[in-house]
């Protein structure tokens, strides 16, 4: 009886305590912000009498999933005097994020990103606003052709501007190719990765020279659906490309010609600067030890990947080339645009045609970036002849430069995404042997249909 | 003798359904004080001394001291309402014959049959046109509106309190609401106490409501927080760390049980009973 | 004079009895807000093509005659079905046999209220803890239960329970009877104490045997409650969704293989944007439930007509 009236007695306190702590915090809270608005008040009688260029007024705020965009603002601020805050995301919650605070018509960021993957969905949802207001069609010239493409809605409204390319390449050892093959030039090793059948032949001879071709068989992905959409005219169309992924990507596992170490295991870093354990899958390194060891020889990944490799190179660095796979696509970047609901749309415009249009910006990130292939076609033009010390003197940005003008952006769905995930898995039970490729092929159709009624499945 | 025997086997079998229930806690707490590394190549019930360690990686990559403040914030807020708010609304409808009393509370009783799911994406919806989406109040707010609670205080109210105790203050002129806080609220606060006890677990461990409704990681509760582990690269590497960020969000319910376990299981008795 | 006073004698009444509205107003109104609101807002929005950010277009039954049609929804009811078989048997059998066990007259056990403390503290972990920590555990490489089987001897060979769909579903059906088992013990327990101890009295001076008095009096009077239990049961493991969704986060395999009807709505509603059609199968889980919930209030109708009679 007394532990009950002592219960009692501690929650009726709690609840005192509570309701005092909660009427307390709404009076803080409209404190903070009555001073809050005296501050801003404050600042913008002080920026009139001191003739500051900017108030706090007129700052504009960017959300992004791409720390890089920081650079980007510290350096607009630098040379025009007006204040941007840049607000990074975490990927993946970002278009949770965007997308709950947009569809409440939220004001609070005036430029947006999204990467190409995400775009359709946001085109669609309204978020970008349209940039033909600020006259984009005459910059069109300046940036390479697909992203400025990518950054269209489906009516061909051009909504984002991205200020990279990220065409995609296989990166390959070049030490290891003059081991195998007694050459390493880009051109002959790009003929060893020409399309899916001689991928699986390099493989083999790359295994008999004691080594991996790739990492793993995810290195395959990005050559799914370059040429043709996975959705046409709302069929779902399977492509021989994609099927020939399956079979080969079935064929490596099977074979064990990959080194299984998944992207952005601790394996797979370590493998760019030499050796690394057989089968690490996801574990610690420090585990592995007495493990047999190889090494990969190529990874296959857009531009970024360059720079991956090379930053994880150590004593490898200067060993790689870079050359084509078997068809030329991209993969990520990220695009700016202005969101609608952005109460400071031209300040935001300012930011965005600074980022994307502009060649000085565009030639100061290539370098302060040590290497990002930036979009700007001039800039490209300028540097097409510079010589990569990290990739055996190969004149990167020409490759670049060369393998975006290839890119047929019109073959991308907003389907890609999700549709390519169901692809994936069917993959990866027929490569552990859980399926058979028909039922395998069966089930992808089976989740497509359940997924998006809208896409016919013709089987 | 048998029966001692048989006894001793009961008895053996019951500690060992007891470990099964503790074990997986101790192991967490066991393995938060150790090496990443070390978890993986051995298991142990020995304690080591990388809790620290493990502790700063934690906190590198979580912010758990603004997770831990915003689930108490949410949590305490919600309880309170809820047992303020539910006492109110039992004593109204256990106390006072208005009309359409009982249409009102059948419909109560029938909403707690309403899986949380079906009202969730029309509550996103809401909460998306109210502007409250990353806001802690559709998480506090709602728990004003608790039918369980009010379910179980009108009945505990009818056992416990004769109407006739309300006649004396009338004929002394009290207010009716000064009537229900000077002699309603004591008189319910055993059946309270039972009830806060479960809200605020409930609410602590709450999870599909503020992943879908806040976004920012500064206003993430614990139980979103862990749930973020996985994307966190640096703890996936470092299991002892994990167990920390774990440890953390269970060590308080596992206190607050150890002393209110009483109410808790008599509530859920009752439950089962009354019915 | 007289009628005036009576009169206002009943008004005063009524005015006290309508005080009843002011008690009960902020629970209605948030009540009406945040719950009934939202459920009709569902039901609407399960007729339209709302995707989250469009205007909603009306589709009539389109959405319902999907959930039909949907062969992933159908496995997710499966996978539902097979989990919560698992769980169930194993949450009743734990919970009857601890009954038998603290109910049976000739051994007394005791410690019931340390026990029962003990074996409901698995049911206060919140979800992810639990999952996160299961998850942990059943790692194929480093995880302590294969480390546990292999010290004791059971294995020799490290088994992927994450990775074998009928052994993750048994895991998570496992789990969920690790949660709950003591729950039902508890309640199971409560029935038990409930029933009338003139019941045994007579037993005894009848000379029944332990065993006949437990097949005769406490089974048949225990028998609403454990059905009770098992459809409540029921009812909580087809909205199962916290522990399968978060052991499998984002490892697409393992999501298919304990994807539950909840799971599967989660993700037409915030990965694909489909909020229309995940209300429509929010609805027809509801129906589902609905028909669990008559059987629920049948039996207990039963119940309490057996104890009438």
């Amino acid at each position: 009886m007394k532990f009950k009236r002592l219960t009692a007695l501690m929650l009726a306190g709690m609840m005192t305590l509570s309701l005092a702590a909660c009427g307390g915090s709404a009076s803080t809270t409209s404190g903070t912000s009555d001073t809050e608005t005296k501050d801003s008040a404050e600042e913008t009688t002080e920026a009139k009498d001191t003739d500051t260029a900017a108030g706090s007024d007129d700052k504009i705020v960017v959300w992004t999933l791409a720390a890089d965009l920081e650079q980007f603002a510290a350096r607009y601020t630098e040379e025009t005097g007006k204040e941007v805050e840049v607000v990074v995301i975490a990927p993946a919650d970002y278009p949770t994020k965007l997308t709950s605070a947009l569809g409440a018509k939220s004001s609070e960021a005036d430029v947006i990103v999204g990467e190409p993957q995400m775009l359709p969905n946001f085109f669609e949802a309204g978020f970008f606003d349209d940039l033909s207001q600020y006259n984009v069609d005459d910059y069109k010239d300046t940036i390479v052709d697909y992203v400025y493409e990518a950054g269209k809605d489906d009516q061909g409204i051009q909504r984002a501007l991205s200020y990279q390319v990220t065409p995609g390449s296989i990166i390959y050892r070049r030490d290891l190719a003059k081991e195998i093959y007694g050459n390493d030039d880009p051109q002959f090793i790009s003929e060893k990765f020409k399309d899916f059948d001689t991928i699986l032949a390099t493989a083999k001879e790359v295994k008999d020279a004691g080594y991996r071709i790739f990492s793993d068989t995810g290195n395959l992905r990005w050559y799914v659906n370059t040429q043709e959409p996975w959705v046409k005219d709302d069929v779902l169309n399977l492509s021989d490309t994609a099927i020939a992924y399956m079979d080969t990507a079935a064929n490596l596992y099977q074979d064990e010609l990959v080194a299984f170490a998944p992207e952005w295991s601790a394996a797979w870093y370590a493998s760019m600067a030499g050796e690394l354990p057989l089968n690490a899958g996801w574990s610690d390194l420090a585990e592995l030890e007495g493990a047999d060891m190889t090494q990969v020889f190529s990874y296959s990944l857009p531009s970024w990947g360059a720079l991956i490799v090379r930053d994880n190179a150590a004593d490898n660095k200067g060993n790689f080339g870079i050359c084509k796979g078997p068809s030329s696509y991209f993969g990520g970047g990220t695009f700016l645009g202005i969101s609608a609901y952005s109460e400071k749309k031209d300040a935001a415009w300012d930011f965005v045609k600074y980022c994307t249009l502009n060649d000085e910006t565009a030639q100061w990130w290539l370098e302060k970036s040590n290497g990002d292939v930036v979009s700007n076609t001039a800039v490209l033009e300028a540097n097409k002849d510079y010589t990569n010390e990290s990739f055996g003197n190969q004149k990167t940005y020409e490759f670049y430069m060369g393998e975006a003008q290839n890119i047929d952006y019109s073959v991308k769905t907003k389907y890609d995404d999700t549709i390519g995930g169901f692809w994936g898995a069917s993959i990866e039970a027929v490569q552990k042997g859980e399926m058979t490729k028909e039922e395998a092929i069966e089930d992808f159709y089976m989740q497509v249909e359940a997924t998006f009624p809208e896409i016919t499945v013709v089987r | 003798m048998t029966k001692k025997v048989n006894q001793t086997i009961i008895y053996l079998l019951l500690l060992l359904l007891s470990t099964i229930c503790l074990l997986p806690f101790i192991m967490m707490l066991v393995n938060s004080t150790r090496e990443g590394t070390d978890i993986m190549k051995s298991f142990t019930l020995i304690p080591g001394d990388y809790l620290i360690k493990n502790w700063e990686v934690v906190k590198e990559n979580l912010n758990i001291p603004r997770g831990f403040a915003n689930s108490i914030f949410i949590s305490v807020l919600s309880t309170a309402l809820a047992a303020y708010f539910s006492s109110l609304t039992a004593f109204g409808f256990a106390f006072y014959r208005f009309k359409g009393r009982k249409v009102i509370f059948t419909i109560i009783i029938v909403s707690m049959m309403i899986p949380a799911q079906l009202g969730l994406l029309g509550f996103y919806d809401l909460s998306m046109k109210l502007g409250l989406i990353d806001s802690f109040i559709p998480l506090i707010v709602p728990s004003i509106a608790s039918p369980a609670t009010v379910f179980f205080l009108r009945q505990y109210l009818l056992s416990v309190m004769p109407k006739s105790l309300l006649e004396a203050p009338r004929i002394d002129g009290a207010s009716e609401f000064y009537i229900f806080h000077k002699i309603g609220l004591p008189i319910m606060s055993p059946g309270i106490a039972t009830m806060a006890i479960g809200i605020f677990i409930g609410s602590w461990n709450s999870y599909l409501l503020p992943l879908v409704i806040l976004n920012s990681q500064r206003k993430f509760t614990l139980p979103v927080m862990i749930a973020s582990l996985n994307a966190v690269k640096n703890i996936a590497q470092n299991i002892g760390a994990t167990y920390v960020a774990v440890a953390i969000s269970v060590v308080p319910i596992i206190i607050v049980f150890c002393f209110c376990s009483k109410y808790i299981i008599s509530s859920i008795s009752s439950g089962s009973v009354k019915e | 004079m007289k009628a005036a006073d009576k009169t206002k004698k009943t008004k005063g009444l009524h005015n006290r009895d309508n005080m009843g509205y002011a008690f009960i107003a902020p629970f209605v109104l948030v009540f009406l807000t945040f719950n009934i609101y939202p459920v009709a807002r569902t039901l609407y929005l399960s007729f339209t093509d709302y995707s989250g950010f469009n205007v909603p277009t009306w589709v009539g039954l389109t959405n319902y005659i999907r959930v039909f049609k949907d062969k992933l929804l159908w496995e997710a009811f499966g996978n539902t079905v097979r989990i919560w078989g698992i769980n169930i048997i194993l949450q009743l059998g734990i919970a009857f046999l601890l009954t038998i066990v603290f109910s049976d007259m000739k051994y007394r056990t005791r410690g019931l209220s340390i026990f029962r403390a003990l074996f409901y503290l698995p049911n206060l972990i919140a979800a992810t803890s639990v999952a996160y920590l299961f998850k942990t555990m059943l790692d194929w490489k480093f995880g302590s239960f294969n480390q546990i089987l292999k010290g004791i001897g059971l294995i020799s060979e490290s088994v992927d329970w994450m990775g074998t769909p009928p052994l993750l579903r048994t895991a998570v059906g496992v789990i969920g009877a690790w949660m709950w088992f003591g729950n039902s013990f508890i309640m199971l327990m409560a029935g038990v104490q409930g029933i009338n101890r003139d019941y045994y009295e007579a037993a005894a001076i009848d000379g029944a045997g332990r065993w006949k008095v437990f097949g005769k009096i406490t089974l048949p009077l225990l028998k609403p409650i454990m059905l009770y239990v098992a459809i409540t049961s029921l009812i909580g493991g087809l909205q199962l969704f916290d522990i399968p969704y978060l052991m499998t986060l984002g490892q697409q395999k393992q999501v298919r293989a304990v994807n539950t009807a909840v799971m599967h709505l989660y993700t037409m509603a915030f990965k694909n944007r489909q909020i229309g059609y995940a209300g429509a199968i929010a609805f027809i889980l509801f129906f589902i439930i609905c028909i669990c919930s008559i059987l629920v209030y049948l039996m207990m109708y039963s119940k309490k007509r057996k104890e009438e009679d």
